[in-house]
């Protein structure tokens, strides 16, 4: 096998696979799904895998969806066969998504010694395999990892704030051991915000992590909860490690910026640990922190066990329901729309394999199969809007092949919920476009040969949660179809579509206020929420 | 809300140049940087929204409808992904010599340094380079100029409009 030295499979197209003669190769339909399927099969082992594609088109797909990987650094190795009258054309799009220099021809391959966090594009005009067809890749890794030091001012800065905050990405791990982060977190008396690629990270040291932290007192706040965004907003000093904040982390934001802290982005721990003079006014700033997401944790599920009476199933019980439910080891995948914000809501300290930086949508079935291969005895649930199962219908033939343990909860409301949610805002009643054609989700999945089931009531999706918990390893994908009332405001992810709106909210400020106080007025608004997004005015 | 409705919006301009362009027909999946727009399509009869299954049926059908009636229908996605997902299909209409035309939002150039990566800072136009006769990141009055000048050229063309300016 030509790519012996990887030692991560290769998801190829099956013209790829044929004209490279990489037999071990993991066929897919096309080039897209192959990215996204590296692209997770990287994030939950920390192995970087190849994706290989043949001609322009499947190039030109594995691109369109290398943009997840690229956005959240995530090194994924790429292995374009390109027609040589297209490659410049492919090189020129690809540079825009690539952290490597992208090398052009097939003699150059491996040549590279550029930064190592992120994708790696390797070009390769068909012509040169043809004339090389045996040559196996000479790998000369000279990579050099380079990292500045903390600075005197940021140093003295960590010693000196009175609120600090540690935020751990998916390179949190990659250089420093999770002990000496907690050691960290522990004595610089910082909560740890956990990014939502860090949920991502390889599955078992993720749980434990979160077990050590439980045990050494470190507070954990999971990814993009309330008291998350509290967190940031409130924080004076944020240690950012092993990666960047950005909008979704309500970090840069133009118009309202959340965060006013200073930020100090690092990939490795400033060791020997910081001696701070602050330890008072930080435990009383951790106090406060732990009492609150205590009570919003109380009042989220008071929330959602009050929603099981209602006549219609609520996104808020079933979220809730189905994060509860799932056996220790689920590995979670949500995607960057509505259904993810709910998933968000109600996630604790649980894997969650998620597109942060890029919020793509129509991935997850993908990352389903990759995941679940990395990790064949874990069952991997997704939570999935109906817009987003709409990008995937291609896919449902190959999983049902698959026989893997794949529970795809589809939170089906006939909307674009999430763009609604902003329409809300913006414009208050006027939703054009954002309606979905009645699909029959479940008729399509039982011709390709999934399992299948249509929810409407609470009771009905406690049974099948409870079935999904008693699945074998190789019970194949389930889809069960959960029918909900459209436009519903989740709690949490609020922050995703906030950041989402920079450079809106300001000129549309009395639209916006309006539109917030119609919700209040009409009880589908908490006032926690209006608070929130009220803060950013400030 | 007619109160806040007494000035026009970008987006009204943007679909105000469509119509006069010639253009009834509007491909688009949503993304919270292209609300003005739909909301001004969803004001008017002389203009038609159709929501695709993911961006790249959307360019497929564009292609279908240029073949059909002879003249080009707009594609219209969000910025990152939404753009980056209309690759593939983009080269087919390149094959197919349909005149598609392509118009996204972008980050307002001075913010992009700041959010390097992030899906609103990918730099689209780089990527979408190679596959379509590009305008520059321009000004919405540039955009009028142009699509009365491109007709049916025969080619992908690919707009960028910096997404305050839909907003304003």
């Amino acid at each position: 096998m030509i790519f012996d030295f990887l030692n991560a499979p290769i998801f190829a197209t099956r013209t790829a696979a044929s004209i490279a003669k990489v037999r071990e190769a993991i066929q897919l339909p096309n080039g897209r799904w192959a990215a996204h399927a590296a692209d997770a099969y990287t994030r939950t082992t920390g192995w970087p895998a190849s994706v290989m594609t043949f001609g322009v088109t499947e190039a030109l797909e594995a691109l369109s969806a290398l943009a997840t990987a690229y956005g959240d650094r995530i090194p994924v190795f790429a292995w374009l066969m390109v027609e040589g009258m297209y490659i410049d054309d492919v090189t020129r799009s690809a540079r825009a998504l690539s952290h490597s220099l992208t090398v052009i021809r097939y003699k150059e391959a491996f040549e590279y010694s550029a930064d190592p966090h992120g994708v790696h594009i390797v070009l390769i005009d068909e012509s040169d395999l043809l004339e090389y067809p045996q040559r196996h890749f000479q790998a000369s890794q000279r990579v050099k990892l380079e990292y500045p030091e903390l600075k005197a001012d940021e140093e003295k800065a960590l010693r000196t704030c009175k609120r600090p905050l540690l935020t751990v990405g998916w390179w949190a791990f990659h250089h420093n051991a999770p002990d000496e982060v907690l050691a960290f977190a522990s004595g610089v008396g910082a909560p740890i915000a956990l990014l939502p690629t860090f949920h991502g990270i390889r599955p078992d040291l993720f749980e434990d992590f979160c077990r050590e932290a439980e045990r050494t007192g470190v507070l954990l706040l999971p990814a993009a909860s309330i008291v998350w965004t509290e967190a940031f907003i409130s924080a004076d000093l944020i240690y950012a490690l092993g990666g960047e904040l950005n909008e979704g982390t309500l970090y840069g934001l133009h118009d309202f910026p959340w965060v006013k802290a200073r930020v100090i982005e690092q990939y490795k721990l400033p060791f020997p640990g910081i001696d701070t003079g602050e330890r008072s006014r930080r435990e009383r700033w951790l106090g406060r922190i732990r009492k609150r997401k205590a009570d919003l944790r109380q009042i989220l599920v008071e929330t959602a066990v009050k929603s099981r009476a209602n006549p219609t199933l609520d996104p808020a019980y079933a979220a809730h329901a189905i994060t509860n439910a799932a056996p220790e080891n689920t590995l979670f995948i949500g995607e960057g729309n509505g259904t993810g914000m709910w998933l968000w809501s109600y996630i604790q300290e649980q894997s969650v394999l998620y597109p942060d930086r890029m919020a793509t949508i129509g991935l997850s079935l993908a990352w389903a199969f990759a995941a679940t291969l990395a990790h064949p005895t874990r069952p991997c649930w997704i939570l999935c809007g109906d817009g987003s199962l709409g990008y995937q219908f291609e896919l449902f033939q190959f999983l049902a092949k698959q026989k893997q343990n794949i529970v795809v909860f589809l939170f089906h409301n006939g909307t674009w919920d999430s763009i609604r949610l902003e329409q809300t805002f913006l414009f208050a009643q006027r939703y054009p476009g954002t309606e979905l054609p009645d699909t029959d989700y479940v008729g399509m999945a039982a011709q390709a040969g999934w399992e299948t089931e249509r929810v409407t009531r609470a009771e009905e999706l406690d049974a099948i949660l409870q079935q999904a918990r008693e699945r074998k390893a190789d019970a194949g994908p389930l889809l069960v179809d959960i029918q909900l009332q459209p436009d519903s405001i989740p709690f949490a992810g609020l922050s995703f579509a906030l950041a989402e709106l920079d450079y809106i909210l300001k000129p549309k400020l009395l639209q916006t206020a309006w539109s917030l106080l119609r919700l209040k007025l009409r009880g589908r608004m908490p006032w926690r929420i209006v608070w929130m997004i009220t803060r950013l005015f400030l | 809300m007619r109160l806040f409705r007494k000035y026009r919006d970008g987006g009204e301009e943007l679909v105000d140049a469509l119509v006069q362009a010639g253009i009834d027909t509007v491909y688009s999946i949503p993304g919270a940087q292209l609300l003005s727009v739909w909301d001004a399509i969803g004001r008017r009869n002389d203009i038609q929204l159709i929501v695709p299954r993911s961006e790249w049926e959307g360019v497929e059908l564009a292609i279908k409808y240029f073949q059909k009636h002879g003249k080009p229908a707009v594609v219209m996605n969000t910025v990152g992904p939404g753009v980056v997902n209309e690759l593939p299909a983009l080269f087919t209409a390149q094959l197919y010599k349909a005149t598609v035309i392509c118009i996204s939002p972008a980050q307002p150039e001075y913010k992009r340094r700041r959010i390097d990566r992030v899906f609103q800072g990918l730099r689209d136009e780089e990527i979408l380079g190679p596959w379509a006769v590009q305008t520059q990141l321009g000004e919405l009055k540039a955009l009028r100029n142009w699509l009365r000048e491109m007709g049916n050229s025969g080619c992908v063309v690919a707009a960028r409009v910096p997404f305050d300016q839909l907003f304003r």
